[in-house]
């Protein structure tokens, strides 16, 4: 949805207007004027602050900390759940609560809709060449159907325009999500989503209880074999293609292929590592923590690629600290946040500057470094980062059809 | 509420006033028939968890004769409560799951042949912990109600030929129902706002109202989340009101 | 007596005790409750009335002993079997039913129809002065209306026996009188037998039989009021039946003419013997002496005399109560007539005054002398 140009909403409403006008006159950068102008005062010597809200992956105390140490610049953290992100920055009114939020690559089209954003200048990221080309190059290896992630980081000015010069988010965390097993109850490996419909494993597999995860791994099953066309793509189908993986979905429910549906973290281990379920689609700390508990558990390699999300900063329209975040982002592109979040298999899209410090911290695998064992292919099912970040099926985001989606998904749920 | 008249998009939502999410809610099959379950479910909890909740207060009112014991044994039904729920419900796997108590008993007693998915990720195992759950919401009040009852009443209906099952169903059951009702409430509104059982025992396979509301709102779905939602409250409202004028028929509330 | 040759026992306890973890609520005691009597068991609180009365219920068991109903051991038979309906004090009226489904609960756990225990329960209402109350909630009725309902609700199932125990005790002075008076009238009306617990003897002498006297779990005394009353068989139910004032006394020899001299502590008088109860010279023994049968005398107007001083007065209507203290510090008291008092007849002089030096005397023929238990 990205590709196409925003088309200005039916309706418009009284912060997005008040928002694009922000926009307008932070272009001529006349921010504090209009700031001084409100309060009636001048005041000329702003003092520079960090507040930044997100979830718990990505707001890290320690990194808040070494992120003062380093630059001067006071910091704040928020955590809140996923799903309250955005309604907190659209809905709750809270935008100027903060400057920024450590976005996921699919809640940038909203807030970039609701008009709650500010770009940042590509010039000001000094790591900005380093960046993975998936982010940052078009057409590079490990895109999906839709552009993504490059047509989430860039305004569609900087893309129409060629200049790629402005974007709305910097990405400062990514990984792919994939299946986890084990090898014990399965018997084997397995490389395909199909593994989840295989009739061999019923009543034994367990899926996240998200619209935006199991049809797309039944439609990226199917086109993967070529029994099935999608008319929109993985991560954005159309109607019918909803109507394909939702009816293969129930068709398979009723025949008993699922034995529950997973929505917390600690419930997903418990369930793996008691062995409730043989496997289930995952995400990775899941599968590394039934292992670390001794369970013979293998986190996926897919032929059909992984289900591809980044975090990343985005600024708030509101907000008068354009330079701490700009400073933050060039902060997790260095070694320290890399490193604080790589046990949790969660990876920088800057991997040549924080390679040093990553070969500096510890891996599960005594003996292996962090680098090593996360990054350059060490773990015994985890490829090189350039091998995973060319392995996408789909890029996370909220497809057009989210709605319909949704209910058709409560329509598998409840059936 | 008012989200619940806003156009909903995948991107967020503007105000454009309109009634399609009521009416797409009011038409939607899945949706009544999520209704049409969870009311079910809290039928059959209620059923069950008032014939258990009524057994047990009785037997911690009257059967218990020393008065430390009695205190103790209603104070232990709300000690699970102190516990977080995810922690509370993750212990039903090593009781309920493949490998569990349950199984691993039955089939050493060569009941099952091999483990059965029955206890775990099933309505029945919902249902049963729905009811063991909030059971203790009915034995509470019931309990109070029995202990508060004057004793010369049950010694006038045995000497008038009461029996004591008699005098249970002719006396302390009419008079604890005030009890019981407001058992019934704290229960219905409790089950009709639960999300996680049906999710960490039920499997997710079964879901019950709350548990849809959420995901709407979880998945940005604002309007949509509003809408079902008023239509929950008015439900909830509904079944609170209609059980309170139940227990007010005879003013001893 | 002979109680045991009566056949028609409709209570029989035999040496029952009853014991409370280190208490002894009731102390071997036996008696027996005729057909058709009306039987009030009397005592303080803690002396085990209410106990016995339970027992006969069936909502206590006895530690040691029979009883029996209607000649059968009913140690087996749970209350609900017994058909010993009994009247409350708190009345107990369900508070979930209206008066007429009070009225006529027994019934209906008799498997009575309900058209006919409806019928019968307007009936018994109207026998307790209640017709047309039958649709309304106890918590509407007066306390003397509940406890009829209580009553008709006990005669109900036409028992043959009815338990009370302290029924008629949260009732006002001239309401409790107006109902011993319609207690009696039904009793006669039902030859039904009551056993009726009270802490009252008041209550118990204006409407028993008989009477048993209990303290701290013993039997003092069975008989009727009259022979309680006037002939107690001990210093406890002398004290606790009728005002009497109580004497500590030796006889020291007889008279010619049956009178026995006795040594008090204050001083030597002369008492009779009342038939049945010889005395012993030399032996402990008490002189009771009921208030009544106290005045004012001149000294030297009888030999049984003795002087004080008025420590305190209570007036009661139609009489007043003086508290004479003697010379050992001991207070009696002295009932005379209120017109004694206030009569016109009396100079101002005559009238009692606290402090005033009195002296009290009392006819042989109107004391009684008792020989004390060994």
């Amino acid at each position: 949805m990205n590709q196409q140009p925003i088309q200005e909403p039916r309706g418009m409403s009284r912060r997005r207007f008040l928002a694009n006008t922000g926009y307008a006159a932070l272009g001529v950068g006349a921010v504090p004027t209009l700031l001084a102008a409100c309060s009636g005062t001048s005041e000329p010597e702003h003092q520079l602050q960090l507040r930044t809200q997100g979830i718990g992956t990505t707001v890290l105390d320690p990194v808040l900390a070494q992120f003062t140490a380093e630059t001067g610049i006071p910091a704040t953290g928020t955590q809140v759940g996923f799903g309250e992100m955005v309604p907190l920055w659209i809905q709750g009114g809270y935008q100027n609560q903060w400057d920024v939020m450590e976005a996921q690559g699919a809640q940038i089209a909203p807030l970039v809709e609701a008009g709650t954003l500010q770009p940042i200048k590509v010039a000001d990221i000094t790591h900005w060449d380093s960046l993975l080309e998936v982010f940052r190059v078009p057409g590079a290896a490990g895109q999906d159907g839709d552009g993504h992630p490059f047509t989430q980081v860039y305004t569609q000015e900087a893309r129409d325009s060629g200049a790629l010069d402005e974007v709305w988010v910097v990405p400062t965390v990514w990984n792919g999500d994939s299946i986890g097993y084990r090898t014990d109850l399965v018997g084997g490996e397995l490389d395909s989503y199909a593994a989840l419909w295989d009739p061999q494993f019923a009543g034994q597999v367990a899926l996240f209880n998200s619209s935006l995860r199991a049809p797309m791994e039944v439609l990226a099953t199917f086109v993967g074999t070529g029994e099935y066309q999608t008319e929109g793509t993985i991560g954005n189908p159309s109607r019918n293609d909803v109507d394909f993986a939702i009816d293969f979905l129930i068709e398979r429910k009723r025949d008993g292929q699922f034995r529950l549906l997973w929505d917390d973290f600690g419930h997903a281990i418990e369930i793996l590592d008691t062995g409730e379920v043989s496997l289930m689609n995952a995400w990775e700390p899941i599968v590394r923590e039934v292992a670390a508990r001794g369970k013979p558990a293998v986190y996926g390699t897919i032929k059909e690629g992984y289900n591809m999300w980044f975090h990343g900063i985005v600024l708030s329209a509101d907000s008068p600290n354009y330079d701490a975040a700009v400073a933050y982002a060039n902060f997790w592109h260095e070694g320290f946040a890399p490193a604080e979040v790589a046990n949790q298999g969660y990876m920088t899209p800057t991997p040549s500057v924080a390679q040093a410090a990553l070969q500096g911290a510890d891996s599960p695998d005594a003996g292996v470094n962090a680098w090593d064992y996360w990054y350059n292919g060490g773990g015994r099912d985890r490829g090189s980062v350039d091998d995973i970040a060319s392995r996408a099926a789909w890029w996370w985001q909220f497809p057009d059809e989210s709605e319909y989606l949704e209910s058709r998904w409560q329509d598998f749920v409840a059936t | 509420m008012l989200f619940s008249f806003w156009t909903g998009t995948s991107v967020g939502m503007h105000s454009e006033l309109t009634t399609s999410n009521y009416t797409n809610i009011l038409t939607g099959r899945t949706f009544w028939e999520t209704v049409r379950w969870t009311l079910q479910v809290l039928a059959i909890v209620l059923a069950c968890s008032t014939i258990i909740g009524v057994l047990v207060a009785y037997f911690a009112a009257r059967v218990v004769a020393i008065e430390w014991v009695r205190t103790a044994l209603v104070f232990l039904l709300f000690v699970p409560f102190v516990v977080s729920y995810v922690i509370r419900m993750i212990t039903w796997i090593p009781l309920f799951g493949r490998a569990g108590l349950l199984n691993t008993a039955l089939t050493e007693a060569n009941i099952l042949d091999e483990p059965s998915d029955l206890f775990l990720y099933t309505s029945p195992s919902m249902v049963t912990a729905l009811i063991f759950l909030y059971v203790a919401f009915i034995i509470g009040p019931t309990f109070f109600k029995l202990r508060q009852l004057d004793e010369d009443l049950l010694r006038a209906a045995q000497n008038l030929g009461a029996s004591p099952f008699k005098t249970f169903w002719s006396v302390e059951l009419p008079l604890a129902r005030p009890g019981i009702v407001v058992g019934w409430i704290f229960v219905s509104v409790m089950i009709l706002s639960d999300f996680a059982t049906e999710r960490i025992i039920g499997g997710g396979l079964s879901p019950l109202l709350a548990g849809t509301v959420w995901r709407r709102a979880e998945v940005l779905l604002w309007p949509q989340a509003s809408a079902q939602a008023a239509v929950l409250v008015v439900i909830t409202l509904a079944i609170a009101a209609g059980l309170l004028r139940f227990a007010q028929l005879e003013r001893d509330l | 007596m002979g109680e045991s040759e009566v056949p028609a026992a409709v209570v029989e306890f035999k040496d029952v005790s009853r014991r409370f973890g280190d208490t002894l609520a009731l102390d071997s005691v036996s008696f027996a409750v005729r057909q058709g009597e009306f039987f009030s068991i009397i005592g303080p609180s803690g002396s085990g009335k209410t106990t016995t009365v339970r027992m006969i219920a069936g909502l206590e068991a006895p530690t040691v002993g029979t009883v029996k109903l209607f000649g059968k051991n009913v140690a087996a038979v749970p209350p609900h079997r017994r058909g010993t309906p009994m009247v409350f004090q708190s009345y107990a009226l369900f508070p979930h039913l209206n008066i007429r489904d009070n009225v006529a609960y027994g019934l209906r756990m008799r498997g009575v129809a309900k058209p006919e225990r409806r019928s019968r329960a307007d009936d018994l209402l109207g026998l307790v002065g209640l017709e047309g109350l039958g649709d309304r909630r106890a918590e509407q009725l007066s306390g003397g209306q509940q406890q009829r309902v209580a009553l008709a609700r006990a005669i109900a199932t036409e028992p043959r026996v009815v338990l009370l125990d302290e029924a008629l005790g949260a009732l006002d002075a001239a309401l409790r009188i107006e109902m011993q008076v319609e207690l009696k009238r039904l009793q006669k009306e039902l030859a039904c037998t009551f056993i009726h617990v009270t802490h009252d003897q008041s209550e118990a002498i204006a409407m028993a039989d008989r009477i048993l006297v209990l303290q701290g779990g013993r039997l003092e005394q069975v008989g009727t009021p009259a022979e309680v009353f006037a002939r107690p068989k001990t210093r406890f139910v002398a004290a606790f039946v009728g005002q009497n004032n109580l004497m500590d006394a030796t006889s020291t020899g007889t008279t010619g003419d049956g009178l026995h001299r006795i040594h008090t502590p204050l001083g030597d008088f002369l008492a009779k013997e009342s038939d049945g109860h010889p005395i012993v010279v030399g032996e402990p023994a008490t002189l009771i002496v009921r208030a009544d049968a106290l005045r004012r005398v001149t000294p030297g107007q009888t030999p049984n005399q003795f002087g004080g001083t008025i420590a305190g007065a209570r007036y009661s209507g139609t009489t007043v109560t003086f508290l004479v203290k003697a010379s050992d510090g001991t207070e009696y008291r002295m009932e005379e007539p209120e017109s004694l008092t206030h009569n016109e007849c009396h100079s101002e002089g005559d009238r009692l005054r606290i402090g005033d030096d009195v002296v009290v005397g009392w006819d042989a023929d109107h004391a009684y002398l008792m020989q004390q238990p060994t």
